[in-house]
């Protein structure tokens, strides 16, 4: 019954996370991107994998991390979510690790800010911790889903 | 169990699609009770569902299905007629089973029993000697139908079930059902296959790689020297391109899919209203991609319950107007240059154009004087305005009364048209204009910045290029709104940049207007550059860009990059254009008044006024009509010339001396009808000579004469520019005087 967890680990301003595998399609090096204007400040842009146009999430702004990442060398990781493709813009992609289901814990509770939210759990890679990411809550995060202008519609009037 | 799951879903979608044959079997013969190849087609409908249920155990369900069965058995058999209790209470039952199918389609179970009270509804319509039978017997189809000989008087009887069944031959009824049956179904599934919507929509995309890789091959393969890489790309080139024609055509879906709920949804407006309408269904044929189907679905059936409900009147009405009491609604769909065009039209009491100008006038949307100078036509078309209705009445049938202006919001999204056409009395007729595909679809491709738009060519007028050096003259400021003046219209502009917060101008750069069109509103969009015009397809934003005000989706162009697809008629309203618009109509007046005199780049009516030779230009943009008209039609109110124009007076003006005389020996004479502030004048001229644009007139000598601002050269000759302000101010200043010394 008990099935180990195969997590896709990647890094993001220095910091370690994971999604599972299940949800990963492919991982995509220096990707060309299209901009939206008026698209919501977590979206950077619009790709085409393969004929399907994919957004690319900016994590580091999600996951509120400070720095800007370096435009010459961006991963995506493209995954599934809920039937559409949404690619992850990380800084260093990592190993797929299998993980025990009961290797992962709630993250501490001296994680705290809105990132919390996003996490399903911590887990250990010999000795590094890292970070399980929630897909739902994350693509479900304002600065994911939430038109840039809803806010900049009052300005212009 | 996967085999099982597999047979539960068919029965699930042919159950679906039995019920749909049911429904409007029931209507049918709700119409015409005798038609027993409707009657046998019902049956079968039924009969199938209910076997079936026993087959997956599905008892509930099956008791239902008994009842209705029992009741087409009934009427199968002769024993009964189809009339409106007895539609009613089967299409009850057919909403009812759609209710378990539901059910079951979430749970896998059938659930509770039908409510009671339908059931015994259903049982009270059935004859006693079927219920007797259907009482006692297991639910076997051989038992309930029942045998050839009755107790019933033998001579109808026997004629229906000849009518019936044609090729029974003494043989049980039940072999008759499936002989009817089976090689209807067995030759229905040799030619065709059913197949899921999103492997389409799947191979759809992958047949768009497929494309945008033959055109990268087709690039690369020109600047190659090889007689054979050149053969082959041709020869995929047009492989591809026949694919592509061939996976579109499966997205094809009749149009009657669309209408074949109407029959059902017009009883219950029947009902509802007691009016009583006869439904013809033209050009059913006609093929629309099934996403634009799907959009133009609701909006048609707004239209229809509409045409019920405000465009029919009721029997009583339509007696005493000599009309037949039923009234006809006609749905029509045919292939039009590209488009397919649906009409829907009743031959109801049509649009009272005076209360829908009434009622435009009170929501603000038009100003009276406005009014006055609208044609027929375009008084009835504010129907289409936001938050507009004429019923007097709210009523439960079309929601509270809104809603045209949804409907032509939603045939407008999907790059269609609606138009309305009605007579009062004789009825209204609404055409809906579908492009062919919303999956492919012309697009003018602009640069603004660094990036790509995709512009689709339904929404666009015209291109308009301003040279950087013009830039400042020709794009003007009013109260912070952009506006270009094209042709003497002024055109609300909006800089693409700065609404996309895009980022900084280019400077001193040439740029380009289009002109766009969105609810019948123009606009022009000030982007940076214009390419081609391409054939592009469209692709979905995805959920998470789902609230983006400006973009319909996305397309990939030739080099592989993404380049969005602007929404003209989110970008109108995101920009506030429908509202400045409004704004600068109310303002057009006061700023003419300031800046009317002799303004670069306006063209001119050159005329030659009466009883002098020398020549006056008028602003074109000033200019309604131009009309010819015999002198015998000038008559006189309050010693003034006026002639009756369109269903008022117009007051008439001469311009050149106050000599009033008509040279006699002429009998038309000329009028340039003008709008002014207290309604239209004509100006009387004797020649109407030319045209002209030219922006490098300018007035060189100032007028002596009131109502003439000065003189220039145009086309070589001294010219006159006609100071109408001036002139119309001194006109109605006498007036006025008139008035109050008549007074």
């Amino acid at each position: 019954m008990e099935t180990k967890q195969l997590i896709c680990t990647f890094s993001v301003a220095g910091k370690h996370y994971g999604v599972v595998v299940d949800n990963v399609q492919e991982v995509l090096a220096n990707h060309q991107i299209t901009d939206i204007p008026l698209a919501p400040p977590g979206v950077l842009g619009l790709m085409n994998i393969r004929g399907r146009i994919v957004p690319a999430i900016a994590l580091r702004k999600v996951l509120r991390l400070p720095g800007e990442s370096d435009e010459e060398d961006t991963i995506n990781i493209v995954i599934n979510h809920g039937g559409e493709q949404v690619g992850l813009m990380v800084d260093r992609i990592g190993d797929i690790v299998s993980v025990q289901p009961e290797e992962i814990e709630p993250p501490p509770e001296t994680l705290k800010g809105a990132p919390r939210k996003f996490m399903r759990g911590v887990f250990p890679v010999q000795g590094t911790l890292y970070l399980l990411l929630d897909l739902d809550t994350l693509l479900a995060d304002e600065l994911c889903s939430r038109s840039a202008s809803r806010a900049s519609h009052s300005v212009l009037q | 169990m996967q085999e099982n799951d597999k047979a539960l879903q068919s029965f699930l979608i042919e159950s679906d699609e039995n019920l749909g044959q049911l429904e409007q079997d029931i209507v049918a013969l709700e119409r015409s009770p005798q038609d027993s190849e409707r009657i046998a087609s019902a049956f079968r409908a039924i009969h199938t569902i209910k076997g079936t249920c026993g087959f997956f155990g599905f008892t509930q369900l099956e008791t239902l299905s008994h009842a209705l069965e029992d009741i087409l058995g009934a009427m199968r058999d002769g024993d009964q007629h189809m009339d409106l209790p007895h539609a009613t209470a089967l299409l009850d039952g057919v909403d009812e089973i759609r209710v378990f199918l539901k059910r079951i389609h979430n749970d896998g179970k059938d659930g509770e029993p039908a409510p009671q009270a339908l059931i015994d509804r259903l049982h009270a319509l059935i004859p006693s000697r079927t219920q007797n039978d259907a009482a006692t017997s297991s639910p076997q189809i051989a038992q309930e139908t029942p045998e050839p000989t009755k107790p019933e008087p033998a001579e109808p009887a026997t004629t229906s079930e000849q009518d019936v069944m044609p090729v029974s031959d003494g043989s049980s009824p039940e072999k008759t059902e499936q002989e009817n049956t089976t090689p209807q179904q067995t030759g229905k599934s040799d030619t065709t296959v059913r197949v899921d919507v999103v492997l389409l929509d799947k191979l759809m995309n992958v047949v768009g790689e497929l494309v945008l890789t033959r055109n990268q091959l087709l690039q690369h393969t020109a600047s190659q020297n090889d007689a054979q890489l050149v053969n082959l790309s041709q020869r995929l080139n047009m492989v591809t391109s026949e694919l592509q024609e061939g996976l579109m055509q499966t997205r094809m879906q009749p149009i009657r899919n669309a209408w074949s709920t109407y029959p059902r949804l017009l009883l219950d407006l029947e009902r509802k209203t007691g009016k009583r309408v006869t439904p013809v269904l033209r050009g059913g044929d006609t093929e629309l991609d099934r996403s634009l189907l799907e959009a133009i679905r609701d909006p048609l059936i707004h239209l229809v319950r509409n045409a019920v409900d405000h465009g029919i009147e009721t029997p009583e009405h339509r007696r005493a107007r000599g009309k037949p009491e039923t009234g006809t609604l006609t749905m029509s769909a045919y292939h039009e240059s590209g488009n397919v065009t649906v009409e829907v039209s009743d031959d109801g009491a049509g649009l009272d154009s005076d209360k829908i100008i009434r009622r435009a006038m009170e929501a603000g949307l038009v100003r009276p004087e406005q009014a006055e100078q609208l044609t027929e036509q375009e008084k009835i078309r504010y129907i289409f305005e936001p938050g507009f209705s004429t019923a007097d009445t709210v009523s439960d049938l079309s929601g509270r009364g809104v809603g045209l202006d949804v409907v032509r919001t939603n045939v407008e999204r999907i790059g269609g048209s609606i138009d309305i056409k009605s007579i009062p009395g004789r009825g209204t007729t609404l055409k809906l204009k579908i492009p062919l595909t919303l999956a492919i679809v012309p697009a003018l491709i602009v640069r603004c910045l660094h990036q790509r738009f995709a512009i689709p060519q339904v929404n666009l007028m015209e291109v308009v290029y301003v040279e950087a050096d013009r830039l400042e003259k020709d794009i003007e400021t009013v109260h912070d709104a952009l506006v270009y003046r094209l042709r003497g219209r002024l055109l609300p502009l909006v800089d693409m940049r700065s609404l996309m917060q895009m980022g900084d101008k280019e400077t001193h750069k040439d740029q380009f207007i289009l002109v766009l069109t969105a609810d019948q509103q123009e606009f022009g969009l000030l982007v940076d550059d214009v390419r081609d015009t391409e054939e592009i397809v469209v692709k979905p934003l995805g959920r998470l860009l789902k609230d983006n005000p400006c973009f319909a989706g996305a397309t990939i162009m030739g080099d592989g990059r993404v380049a969005l697809i602007l929404d003209v008629k989110s970008t109108a309203d995101f920009a506030g254009v429908t509202r400045h618009e409004r704004k600068l109509r109310q303002l057009e007046n006061p700023l003419d008044a300031e800046t009317q005199p002799i303004r670069a780049a306006e063209s001119y009516l050159l005329v030659r006024p009466d009883g002098s030779t020398g020549r006056s230009a008028i602003a074109l943009s000033r200019v309604s009509r131009l009309e010819e008209i015999s002198t015998d039609l000038i008559e006189y109110s309050a010693g003034r010339e006026v002639i009756q124009y369109r269903g008022g007076i117009l007051p008439l003006i001469r311009l050149g001396d106050a000599n009033r005389s008509t040279p006699a020996d002429q009998e038309i004479i000329r009028i340039v009808v003008q709008p002014t502030d207290f309604g239209e004048v004509g100006l009387v001229v004797n020649d109407i000579i030319d045209i002209v644009s030219d922006d490098e007139a300018a007035i060189q000598q100032s007028a002596q004469t009131e109502g003439i601002l000065g003189a220039g050269i145009l086309q070589g000759h001294v010219t006159d520019f006609i100071d109408c302000e001036a002139l119309f101010s001194r006109f109605h200043g006498k007036q006025r005087s008139e008035d109050s010394n008549g007074n």
